[in-house]
């Protein structure tokens, strides 16, 4: 496999990404751009931490592969 | 926007310039290597992409890279944790005061308790209900001597709080009184940038009456302002959400353009200042403004430029429509820009995200 295509894959999604565009492949499965709002997160320590907002990539994928096999 | 497998091969061949066909080969190649390695076991990383791996129940997972969730996550890039402190429980407060009022020391004081036989522990079971009434007794004189004390201190604490509410509006107003005074002392910055006739016009006048002095810089004054409202900065700072406010910009662009010019010789390949190096545009740049209009981010661009520091302007279409941003600075890897965004003068320095070069 050439790298100047896995540059240009890399790439690519990236730019799609920032874009908020998904990305579905067919065989791998489907890339989505979710907004995460601020919210609170508490430890086990009681410590309570306000996380700020992110977005981020989420990937869902039909493949499902049985470890057995 | 939904990019198929179709829209995928064809923006690959577009950013390759590889046939369609190879590029079809290549991502199948990839998925399967990437299902290949997921099934042996092993995950397989591309890097500064991400992870894919076979999770627990056998599900196809991605967890993207750091470098990858910064960049699609820029908006909010320097924006971290917070924590956050505990919420106060109301019910503590009262506890404390009965637990006060239980300790009553002034009876400790004055009665031998001390040196009482303390009682065996059925001694104890005896007189304990015949001891209670007389220790609640006790509690009521206390508590009202405490709730005294309490509103005389808290009577105190108001007229200090009431002198210290005064005594900040006195220096306040001194503080006005004083700048107000200075700034009818001091020359105005616009004056300073009169053209060297007309400050031969104004000693001129000088000369012949001292009264004729503010008459003779107010129009120049008004003059620079005049101009100054013109140029396209005020739209900047309009459609530019990291603009800097015009007092944080150094206002002193003589020493940043001395530098350049030094150092254009001889720098280094990555860096913030200098001049931009077509060898290092493979790396990652910090970007300070976005403006929808190409002119203003020239303006920008030329403003950090005359800054000292290496400067690049491209568009990227976002959402359909095209921003122009400027950035500075060309380094090797994320850690280094984002190291290199605490050397930014404010705003810059919290305002910024950070992007791979892209020249149009």
């Amino acid at each position: 496999m050439e790298s100047t295509f896995i540059i240009a894959f890399k790439e690519v999604l990236r730019e799609q990404f920032i874009e908020q565009n998904t990305v579905e492949i067919d065989g791998l499965g489907q890339f989505e751009v979710k907004h995460r709002e601020q919210h609170q997160k508490k430890f086990e320590s009681g410590k309570v931490v306000l996380m700020p907002p992110a977005d981020v990539v989420e990937f869902k994928s039909n493949i499902k592969y049985s470890h057995e096999d | 926007m939904k990019i198929d497998k179709q829209k995928l091969v064809e923006l690959l061949v577009e950013k390759t310039r590889m046939e369609e066909e190879e590029v079809r080969s290549q991502l199948d190649q990839l998925i399967e290597r990437i299902i290949g390695a997921a099934k042996r076991g092993k995950a397989l990383e591309i890097r500064e992409f991400g992870l894919f791996y076979f999770d627990e129940s056998g599900e196809l997972k991605f967890d993207p890279s750091d470098e990858l969730s910064t960049e699609i996550s820029f908006k909010y890039a320097g924006m971290k944790p917070v924590e956050l402190k505990p919420e106060r429980d109301t019910s503590f407060p009262e506890a404390e005061e009965d637990d006060l009022e239980d300790f009553d020391f002034l009876s400790d004081i004055n009665s031998d308790d001390s040196n009482v036989y303390p009682g065996t522990e059925e001694e104890k079971g005896v007189f304990a209900d015949q001891e209670k009434p007389a220790e609640k007794k006790k509690s009521i004189p206390l508590k009202s001597s405490k709730f005294q004390a309490k509103k005389r201190s808290g009577s105190i604490l108001w007229v200090f709080a009431a002198i210290l509410v005064v005594a900040a509006l006195v220096l306040a107003y001194l503080y006005f009184i004083g700048s107000l005074a200075t700034t009818t002392q001091q020359p105005s910055p616009a004056v300073t940038q009169v053209e060297p006739e007309a400050l031969n016009d104004m000693s001129e006048d000088d000369q012949s009456s001292s009264a004729g002095e503010s008459n003779d810089v107010q129009p120049s004054e008004t003059e620079n302002q005049g101009q100054e409202s013109e140029t396209p900065e005020a739209e900047i700072e309009i459609e530019s959400s990291v603009e800097p406010p015009e007092d944080i910009i150094p206002s002193d662009p003589a020493e940043p353009a001395r530098e350049t010019e030094v150092s254009s010789e001889e720098q280094p390949l990555y860096g913030l200042q200098g001049s931009v190096m077509e060898e290092a545009n493979n790396g990652y740049s910090i970007v300070l403004h976005s403006f929808p209009e190409e002119a203003n981010a020239r303006t920008a661009a030329e403003e950090l430029t005359r800054q000292g520091y290496r400067t690049i302007v491209n568009s990227r279409t976002v959402a359909n429509r095209t921003m122009w941003r400027v950035s500075v600075g060309q380094f090797e890897t994320l850690q280094d820009a984002q190291t290199a965004t605490q050397n930014l003068p404010a705003p810059y320095n919290t305002q910024n995200f950070i992007q791979r070069i892209q020249i149009n």
